[in-house]
């Protein structure tokens, strides 16, 4: 039995149907990621389990007993909020003692938990400061400290690193995920960013449109996502629409006659039938180049082939590789990692890496949502 | 629901039973009183000043309000900051009291009056402080600063790179000001004027004093009152209650507009331009320093004249003595210190009740939302809409029966009446700052207490009313002012024993106290300004 179950949850707000039948696990000691676009459900199933909406069906269980009866006071889950909701009122100290007061702990114990609460989150010493007078970064780890002080049984938390720039988002995640690991503690953490998700996630839950896609390790949902949606949101990728032959190989309509054949494999529940047409993803860094500047090679009659032609029509560098935009000419257009430097304008020769594993494909005409 | 039900008891049923007994529901369903009010010319002609005097007071109230913001807003002269303060002040202070300084200022035995007649070497007084125009010159005084308020808080909104794009695109001083910078007040200039045309058609201080024969419709109700004609106060009141409501009607409307046209707007106040050379900026200076002084002679002179011990001051220009005796005489009788024990607990009560029955009402209306919502903020701002003499007839209509089952009793002639008068009438200004602050509040910070373990009760105890302090504070300061200067509905409703400070200047001034009359004026006047200060200081740090 997991340490948090969610039971066929379903909420909507007036007609629209925020969740959908969502049932999902969280075992006890790890950090679950809710990973979704905006509008997909990901916050207000948070908010269901804190117990800030009430959902239609469904159970929330922790540790096998309903916490539905429960108000959000007597759940004992501490929540770091998007805004941090800090008491603009009280100092940093009495922030974090706030949650322990409620729940009457003796004022020596209070005093000293505080002082533990603030150490952790490298704050000591910052207790009678004003919550306007400490920096952004700074509030973000007065939110965890206090949420963290009552030692809740589970930890919410709310897009935490939305409100810093950049450069300490990064850092700030690094520290966090390691501060929750240390502690043990369970938790539940939405984010829109998949960066995010996958640095601090054990397992990530993707959600779209109220329903969840997938959940898995941040590798498998990169490299094995089973819904098109996961494929296209997790990561880049391209999409290319080919027809399922008879030996199993997708093919593509390149220019003349010529015929694209390489081999796909498909997600788990979803095959095609031979003369279906099929949708696969194909991530930047699985293309090769494999020649340059080719215009004018006669193609007609030509063999089958792996090999794609297509000209460049934009690029931006990343830092680390070229991100190519290519044209192919039969039309769709392509990203291709690459550390070489190509110009727009250049002709390329593209093949799917060897060793790369095949591309993930899925029957085209599912739900993509 | 039960916040709704009691709301409604003490706000909208003695309105209710007013109309109805004006009508002679339930005994004898009559229009004869009303067709009694159609046929009586006095009665027509008391409405129609009343409606005149209140167009008349927008008109002088701009004339004087609308220049001197920008004067503040737009020009960096010595003094600036602490005169455009003063300026506001009379925002702050009882009618009565700015009636009574007008009357020892400009009145027939006046300090002014006194001095040109001795200048000139007159054998009477150079004029006469009586009727419409005594009337108008009240009125524009105090009520210029609703404009001046308006008109500088929307100056500070507006975008300055409004009036540097029609300059960019040729636009002189004059087009820039005719064509952008009026047009996007304008907003702000009809809620000043609506709201001083409803302050002007409800004001019975200026025309009770100052109006002689010269009626308008509070005073006519109160004469009504007085004179034991019930019947036709009832229906006077009742006409008096509809011109209101359809001036809330017009600025509930236009307060809706309002929003959408302020919230676009957002941006640094246009930089005030310093006067460069410096005579102008002695002049500026000058203007302002004279302006300030002259709007706050009346008060000055007010407490000039409750430092002159009783019959001193006869014909001289300059009173010969001043000392405290009226001071001492005050403090020294049990009867005399009697209205201001009385000023000020039902004042304290009366705020202490609006501010949580306001508060109640704003976190029940925001939360229910909808219908219930609406009738609640509706219910709360009902009596701010009402003039005073309106509500202190309905009260007295409603709580002189003892009806149990139809929840009325008799509170006329008991210590309860007056608190609960104050209470209803403090009621929108104590709801509306709740509102404010309610509106402005972080709901997160409430769902964060609850994650925190934190209860129901200790969430609104340590979360959400720390931080409603200050607006809760500028209501309940407003509230007390209200209450402690009030004149309008103690007048209808008080007894000997509970007998306010106002009605205690009123009986002085007509024994020839004057020096004891100002003396209480004096009191109501720091008392307020107290208050005053003390709420803008929240309001500043909130």
């Amino acid at each position: 039995m997991s340490y948090l179950e969610l039971v066929r949850i379903r909420k909507s707000f007036g007609d629209t149907v925020v969740l959908r039948e969502i049932t999902l696990a969280v075992e006890e000691g790890e950090t679950l990621v809710l990973l979704g676009p905006s509008g997909s459900g990901k916050t207000t199933l948070l908010r269901v389990i804190a117990g800030f909406e009430t959902a239609e069906r469904g159970e929330v269980l922790v540790d096998g007993r309903s916490v539905g009866a429960l108000p959000p006071a007597e759940r004992n889950f501490g929540m770091v909020f998007q805004h941090y909701a800090l008491f603009p009122h009280l100092s940093v100290g009495e922030n974090v003692a706030f949650g322990l007061e409620s729940r009457g702990k003796p004022k020596e114990e209070v005093r000293n938990t505080v002082e533990r609460a603030l150490e952790r989150v490298d704050l000591a010493g910052f207790g009678e400061r004003r919550i306007d007078a400490i920096s952004g970064g700074q509030q973000q780890r007065v939110a965890l400290a206090r949420a963290l002080a009552p030692e809740p049984r589970l930890l919410l938390l709310d897009e935490p690193l939305s409100n810093l720039d950049p450069e300490l988002r990064e850092r700030t995640r690094q520290e966090l995920a390691t501060t929750l690991a240390n502690i043990g503690i369970t938790a539940v953490w939405v984010t829109h960013e998949q960066e995010e998700a996958f640095d601090v996630g054990s397992r990530v839950a993707v959600l779209n449109r109220g329903r969840i896609e997938q959940v898995g390790r941040p590798a498998d949902l990169y490299r094995k996502p089973t819904t098109p949606f996961v494929a296209g949101f997790v990561g880049r990728a391209s999409v290319l629409r080919g027809r399922l032959a008879d030996d199993g190989l997708v093919e593509f309509e390149a220019a003349g006659n010529v015929r694209i054949r390489f081999p796909v494999t498909f997600a788990r529940d979803s095959r095609a039938a031979p003369g279906q047409e099929v949708e696969v993803y194909i991530r930047p860094e699985a293309w090769e180049v494999v020649a340059r500047d080719v215009p004018g090679r006669d193609l007609r009659g030509a063999q089958d082939s792996d090999v794609l032609v297509g000209e460049v029509v934009g690029r931006r560098f990343t830092g680390r590789e070229n991100l190519v935009q290519v044209r192919l000419d039969h039309g769709s257009v392509i990203e291709v990692a690459t550390e070489r430097d190509f110009a727009t304008g250049d002709r390329l020769e593209l093949r799917l890496r060897p060793g790369s594993g095949a591309p993930i494909a899925f029957p085209s005409g599912r739900d993509r949502g | 629901m039960a916040l709704a039900v009691a709301l409604t008891w003490i706000v909208g049923y003695p309105l209710l039973l007013t109309l109805l007994e004006a009508l002679g529901i339930p005994s004898a369903p009559t229009l004869a009183h009303f067709a009694a009010f159609a046929e009586r010319s006095d009665e027509w002609l008391a409405l129609w000043r009343s409606l005149w005097i209140s167009g008349a007071s927008v008109v002088l109230a701009a004339a004087i309000g609308v220049p001197l913001a920008f004067v503040f807003e737009r020009l960096e002269f010595p003094g600036r900051s602490i005169l455009g303060g003063l300026v506001a002040l009379p925002v702050a202070l009882p009618p009565l009291v700015g009636v009574l300084a007008f009357l020892f200022l400009y009145g027939e035995s006046g300090f002014l009056t006194r001095s040109v007649q001795y200048l000139l070497g007159l054998d009477g007084a150079p004029w006469r402080l009586r009727g419409a125009g005594a009337i108008l010159l009240v009125h524009a005084y105090s009520m210029y600063v609703y404009f001046y308020l308006f008109t500088r808080a929307a100056l500070t909104r507006l975008d300055p790179s409004m009036e540097e794009a029609a300059a960019s695109l040729g636009a002189g001083r004059g087009t820039r000001l005719r064509r952008v910078v009026l047009p996007l007040l304008r907003p702000a200039l009809a809620g000043a004027a609506l709201l001083t045309f409803m302050t002007s058609l409800s004001s019975f201080s200026a025309p009770y004093i100052f109006g002689g024969g010269f009626r308008v419709m509070t005073t006519q109700i109160v004469a009504s009152k007085l004179n034991g004609d019930i019947e036709a106060a009832r229906v006077e009141t009742v006409v008096l209650a509809l011109a209101a409501v359809t001036g809330l009607g017009a600025l509930l409307a236009f307060d809706r507009r309002r929003v959408a046209v302020v919230g676009g707007v957002r941006g640094l106040a246009p930089r005030r331009r310093t006067l460069e050379s410096r005579r102008s900026r002695l002049l500026a200076t000058a203007l302002g320093w004279t302006l300030a002084v002259f709007l706050l002679l009346p008060h000055l002179t007010l407490a000039l004249v409750s430092f002159v011990p009783p019959g001193t001051w006869t014909i001289e220009a300059v009173p010969p003595v001043l000392d405290l005796s009226n001071y001492i005489r005050l403090a020294s009788s049990v009867e005399r210190l009697r209205p201001i024990v009385n000023s000020l607990w039902m004042a304290a009560v009366a705020t202490l009740g609006a501010v949580v029955i306001g508060f109640a009402a704003a976190r029940s209306a925001i939360r229910a939302g909808g219908r219930m919502g609406r009738l609640l903020e509706t219910l709360v701002a009902l009596p701010w809409a009402i003039p005073g003499t309106v509500f202190a007839i309905a009260l007295a209509t409603a709580f002189s029966v003892s009806a149990p089952l139809a929840g009325r009793f008799v509170l006329i002639g008991t210590p309860v009446i007056l608190p609960l008068a104050y209470l209803v009438r403090s009621l929108p200004l104590t709801a509306r700052s709740a509102f404010a602050g309610l509106r402005q509040f972080d709901g997160s910070l409430e769902e964060a207490a609850a994650s925190l373990g934190a209860g129901r009760w200790r969430t609104l105890r340590r979360v959400v009313l720390p931080m409603l302090r200050p607006a809760l504070a500028a209501g309940a300061g407003l509230a007390f002012i209200t209450a402690l200067g009030d004149f309008v509905t103690s007048i209808v409703l008080y007894t000997y024993e509970t007998r306010p400070i106002s009605i205690e200047i009123l009986s002085n001034l007509r024994l020839q106290e004057t020096g004891i009359a100002s003396a209480y004026g004096v009191f109501l006047m720091i008392a307020s300004a107290l208050a005053f200060v003390l709420w803008s200081r929240k309001e500043a740090t909130s």
